[in-house]
């Protein structure tokens, strides 16, 4: 019986961290408690569910094949103590994972990250700063994120579609998660899977909490783009604070109540993120933002119309509803609509949910 | 004497001719029914019984046998009270007339001799017609409906008593004078447009919904105004053509709906049912089977507000009906066909809180929510909506301002242009309007030029359109060249046509 293989079995219990390494705390390794078993104490510790399902699994042929099976899916283990332990995690303050489930290139989980969370219930402005924000870091950083809709997923994207790499940790068993189709298309040494949780394990309220511990803890700084008053995503803010990362807020609209969150943040002090450029000043100076994204400010689309021109300057200070555009061109509907579809096709501008218009930014 | 009195019973929408026929027996005094009557007509010997004794008439202490036939039908309904009492009459020997047996009767009768109304009384007048009788006696209350029939004389009379005075010739009768189904064309009832403030771009996909006779979904907060703009679309469909008029009255009349004093449909139906409505509620049925919800609103409008909320099963017998334009209800008893040729408006909110999207209040439901809600409308049934459009909310500026839009008058002006083109497009094919063209008929109106072409492969690239968008979106542009009045569907008819597929927008996704 190796360290590694018990540290595996005793990773099936359904355990959380904290109880898991009490345990190896007190039996010196995870050898020695599976070595330990059966033992009434033990049960008295780990409790019915998790001491039963250990004991079930305390078969060398049955390690094994579960091992065989995980490698077969592609699925790495990654133990406490290893070389490719990544190092920010095994700090006390985050209660480190003695094991972690990782699918595709786990190199990354090494690499200097950086953390984007948010609410899955995300506005358009959430939207572009995530999409946008996601991609320029991912220049110089890993990004960390979740795998929930909204903010988490659009960070990760972007950061995908842009060459970068990504990390999300899921609050799940690995083999609990449904890739969603745009993930499958992405090259798989661009981004890893990491979870602590054991195969089979479904989510639940608790494992999310949990599970933004590890999204703080593998990154550098955490940044908040848009959270609810309750949001998950000032959870892991939080425990970024514990755990000595910077804590990054995007400002929003004070009467948006996708903003509260962050607003509050800010007032407790995160730190102000304006643009990536300021979480580019705060982690590594040396990478200045003159690599900024290439300037696309030449005069696009000069072979626009008089009536095109009106419509992009109308809708320079925000989206309008068509009704006023229509009103300002002085145009009957019908015309108005077909000018504005000819514009979304030209890639201008596009258009919004009732019947709004907006610049392509 | 045999008695052999001539009356109509319904089959669907449809009159068939039943012959009432009274004979006297010798026998324990009593009344048989025999041919199939239902309780309503089983009962009719008590109230005939009634109506005799109390109009003057003696009542015979003999056997009474009535046969309706053809005997293997199920008869329904009173009307056979009025044809039962006058065959008694002539079997017993207290009346004779040559006009009793070229004249069709339906009515009910009350204990005291009067006659009361009946339903499906226009059919059966187009139906006696047809099978060329001269003369028909209705009751007084169903006048209405019988002054839009020429070719047959109807006598509308009050009571048992009159009926005989009139068949003997002690009292003259005129028959109800024939009017112009035109006189009573009205678009009355519905809302009209220049009431609805702003919502540009809902009341030009209205127009074009109505001017090709496509069907259409409205999504947006509540208090939106969808109803309202619902409601508006009678007002602007084309004119109803005569025989619209008289086969949605038929339907009308069946169902026993007819508004009160009119006794035509003189304007589109608008049906509204609620989304409790069970499915026999929607496709007719149940005993009688009467026509249901979807067949009252033949040549007009059937909406469906939150449609969501329908359940599934409900929403999915829409499918055969919309494809069509017929509902066949099969009963144990019997097969009845009844006519659906209807616009299908719909409306719902974009997420359980109505919120999404809105500039003035937060939506509070999460991805999934929405994802979910969005999903209870089955894609089948979407494939079946040519045209979806957001409506938005409406500002206070908007609500106050004291400008009308156009009227639904001037919209209805248009409309009626581009249905004329459509109708001469589709002469001896089955399709009326550009909402029922066939495939074939797709390419060979709808052909695009090369900028068109060019523009649709764009769109199809950038606004991440779905496969079934395309028909649809040359359907509807070829209504917009109808609207404009040019032959060939144009660059900037495919370019607004692209604004009424919201639903198959990437952000609904």
């Amino acid at each position: 019986m190796t360290e590694d293989k018990a540290l595996y079995w005793l990773s099936l219990g359904g355990m959380n961290a904290l109880r898991q390494n009490k345990l190896l705390e007190i039996f010196g390794s995870a050898s020695d408690v599976y070595d330990a078993f059966p033992s009434e104490k033990l049960r008295e510790f780990m409790g019915e569910r998790a001491y039963a399902v250990l004991r079930r699994s305390r078969d060398e042929g049955i390690l094994d094949a579960g091992l065989a099976k995980l490698e077969k899916a592609g699925v790495r283990l990654i133990f406490r103590g290893s070389s490719d332990y990544p190092p920010l995690l095994d700090q006390p303050e985050v209660v480190s994972p003695p094991v972690l489930y990782v699918s595709g290139n786990a190199g990354l989980l090494k690499k200097r990250a950086v953390c984007m969370v948010g609410t899955r219930r995300c506005t358009d402005y959430g939207k572009r700063v995530a999409s946008e924000w996601a991609a320029e870091l991912s220049r110089r950083f890993v990004i960390v994120t979740g795998h929930a809709t909204g903010i988490d997923t659009y960070a990760a994207k972007s950061c995908l579609a842009s060459g970068g790499s990504a990390v999300m940790v899921l609050a799940c068993g690995i083999d609990m998660f449904d890739k969603p189709d745009w993930l499958r298309k992405c090259d798989p040494a661009s981004y890893a899977l990491v979870t602590e949780y054991p195969t089979g394990t479904r989510t639940a309220k608790f494992s999310y909490h949990e599970r933004n511990r590890l999204l703080s803890g593998l990154t550098e700084a955490t940044v908040v783009v848009e959270a609810g008053e309750r949001s998950g995503a000032l959870i892991t803010a939080d425990r970024a604070a514990a755990q000595n990362r910077t804590v990054f807020a995007v400002p929003g609209s004070v009467y948006s109540d996708r903003s509260r969150g962050t607003l509050s943040l800010l007032r407790n002090g995160a730190a102000v993120a304006r643009s990536a450029a300021d979480i580019f000043e705060d982690l590594d100076p040396g990478f200045s933002s003159a690599l900024a994204l290439p300037d696309e400010s030449e005069p696009p689309h000069a072979e626009m119309t008089e009536e095109e021109r009106r419509v992009c300057e109308f809708l320079s200070d925000g989206k309008r509803h068509f009704d006023d555009i229509a009103a300002m061109l002085a145009l009957p509907s019908f015309e108005a609509s077909s000018l504005l579809s000819m514009m979304e096709l030209e890639g201008l501008i596009e258009k919004k949910m009732q019947n709004y218009y907006a610049l392509l930014k | 004497m045999l008695a052999k009195i001539k009356s109509f019973g319904l089959q669907g929408i449809d009159g068939y001719e039943v012959s009432v026929e009274t004979d006297i027996n010798n026998g324990l005094p009593g009344t048989d029914i025999v041919g199939l009557p239902d309780t309503a007509t089983k009962e009719s010997k008590e109230r005939v019984r009634s109506a005799l004794k109390n109009s003057g008439f003696r009542l015979s202490p003999r056997r009474i046998t009535v046969n309706l036939a053809p005997a293997d039908t199920k008869k329904e309904g009173s009307l056979y009270d009025l044809p039962i009492a006058l065959g008694i009459l002539y079997a017993t020997e207290q009346i004779s007339s040559d006009m009793l047996f070229d004249t069709v009767f339906v009515g009910e009768l009350s204990l005291n001799g009067d006659i009361g109304k009946v339903n499906g009384v226009l059919p059966m007048i187009i139906a006696a017609r047809q099978l060329g009788y001269k003369r028909m006696v209705v009751p007084k209350a169903n006048e209405s409906e019988a002054a839009y029939v020429g070719g047959i004389s109807v006598y509308a009379l009050p009571s048992l008593r009159e009926t005989v005075a009139f068949l003997s010739g002690e009292i003259e009768v005129k028959p109800v004078a024939v009017k112009d189904v035109y006189s009573a064309f009205s678009s009355a009832g519905s809302e009209d447009l220049k009431y609805v403030k702003g919502q540009l771009a809902a009341r030009r996909a209205l127009e074009i919904a109505a001017a090709g006779g496509h069907n259409i979904l409205m999504i947006g907060p509540p208090g939106g105004g969808k109803t309202m703009l619902a409601k508006c679309l009678p007002g602007i469909l084309p004119d109803m053509s005569p025989d619209e008029v008289l086969e949605t009255t038929k339907i009308h009349s069946v169902a026993g709906v007819l508004p009160g004093g009119v006794g035509i449909v003189a304007s589109r139906p608008f049906r509204a049912p609620h989304h409790t409505a069970t499915r026999v509620a929607l496709t007719g049925g149940g005993a009688n089977a009467r026509p249901g919800e979807i067949s009252l609103a033949h040549n007009g409008v059937l909406f469906l507000d939150e449609l969501p909320e329908y359940t599934r099963a409900t929403l999915e017998i829409l499918r055969q009906p919309l494809e069509d334009g017929k509902v066949v209800v099969s009963r144990a008893a019997r097969t009845v066909e009844y006519p659906a040729r209807f616009m299908l408006v719909a409306s719902m909110n974009p997420c359980p809180c109505g919120n999404l999207g809105s500039e003035t209040a937060e939506c509070t439901c999460t991805p999934a929510q929405v994802a979910r809600y969005l999903s209870r409308v089955s894609g089948p049934l979407l494939d079946r909506i040519d045209i979806h459009i957001e409506v938005g909310g409406v500002t206070y500026d908007e609500l106050a301002s004291s400008s009308y839009g156009e009227s639904s008058e001037k919209v209805r002006a248009r409309v009626n242009e581009a249905r004329a083109v459509q109708l001469r497009r589709f002469e001896g094919s089955a399709a009326h309007c550009n909402a029922q063209m066939t495939n074939a008929q797709l390419i060979e109106f709808c052909a695009l030029d090369a900028a068109g072409e060019s523009l649709l492969r764009t769109a199809f690239g950038k606004l991440g359109l779905s496969a079934r968008a395309y028909t649809r979106i040359l359907k509807v542009a070829r209504t917009i060249a109808d609207l404009a009045g040019s032959d060939k569907v144009l660059k900037n008819h495919v370019a607004e046509a692209l604004q009424y597929r919201s639903l198959d927008r990437s952000y609904w996704q």
